[in-house]
């Protein structure tokens, strides 16, 4: 099945879109989002720990379930507020 | 209460008037400002990006802890997103209580928060190029924290 993901911040940038849509399989896990990402733009492979990956806004863990229906974003290390 | 994302200059007053009421005796106010320098580096300007919908949420999650563990329900924050200057104000932030201590408290945990788990990330332009300041990955197992270097671009 194929997912849309939101890309933000650097992940943005080396994907050059704001969203873009991988094939993954029927009952994919968060874990199988990052083996089609990774395959798809290998850069994304020295650094995969940093970025978290959310689904329906909550940050989601290797096990979460994706579905096609679901708002799924890729989440760089976050740099909010001001020291 | 305001959890706002926002795209145009935040306004304190706006933030402190929200929190206008008899019983509350403490008003705390943090305000995070652009500044000229980072890491030693020179800073010329910054741009904040951010989720929208789900840094509204995360910030509502930050409220809630602090109401779980400062009795605090009267909150204001905002943030900017969009090309910032040096002096402009990045992040707002107002926790009124009906004592100072608990308004302390609850202002000090709302920055350190929001910069932990509320998608918003800076790109920082300055004399040495330009860098994602890349401060809190956030680990997805526990939805907490680690530590990130940050990322030339």
């Amino acid at each position: 099945m194929k997912v849309r993901v939101k890309c933000f911040a650097w992940a943005k940038e080396v994907t050059g879109e704001d969203e873009i849509d991988l094939e993954v399989p029927e009952g994919a896990t968060v874990a199988d989002l990052r083996v089609s990402l990774a395959e798809r733009f290998p850069v994304f492979s020295g650094r995969m720990e940093s970025i978290a990956v959310s689904v329906n806004q909550e940050f989601a863990g290797e096990g979460t379930p994706v579905d096609a229906g679901d708002e799924l974003a890729l989440i760089p290390p976050i740099s909010g507020g001001c020291a | 209460m305001i959890c706002r994302i926002a795209d145009t200059p935040i306004d304190m007053d706006e933030l402190t008037d929200s929190l206008d009421s008899p019983e509350l005796g403490g008003l705390c106010t943090f305000v995070g400002k652009v500044r000229n320098h980072s890491a030693g580096q020179g800073v010329t300007h910054l741009e904040y990006h951010a989720y929208p919908e789900m840094a509204e949420k995360k910030m509502r999650q930050v409220a809630g802890e602090i109401e779980e563990r400062f009795g605090v329900t009267h909150l204001a924050m905002a943030h900017r997103v969009g090309t910032l200057a040096i002096g402009d104000i990045a992040v707002g932030i107002a926790a009124a209580s009906a004592h100072r201590d608990a308004a302390f408290k609850a202002c000090r945990y709302a920055i350190d928060r929001i910069k932990q788990i509320v998608p918003i990330w800076k790109k920082e332009y300055g004399e040495d190029g330009v860098a994602w300041v890349e401060g809190c990955a956030v680990d997805a197992e526990t939805a907490e924290p680690q530590k990130a270097q940050n990322q030339r671009v």
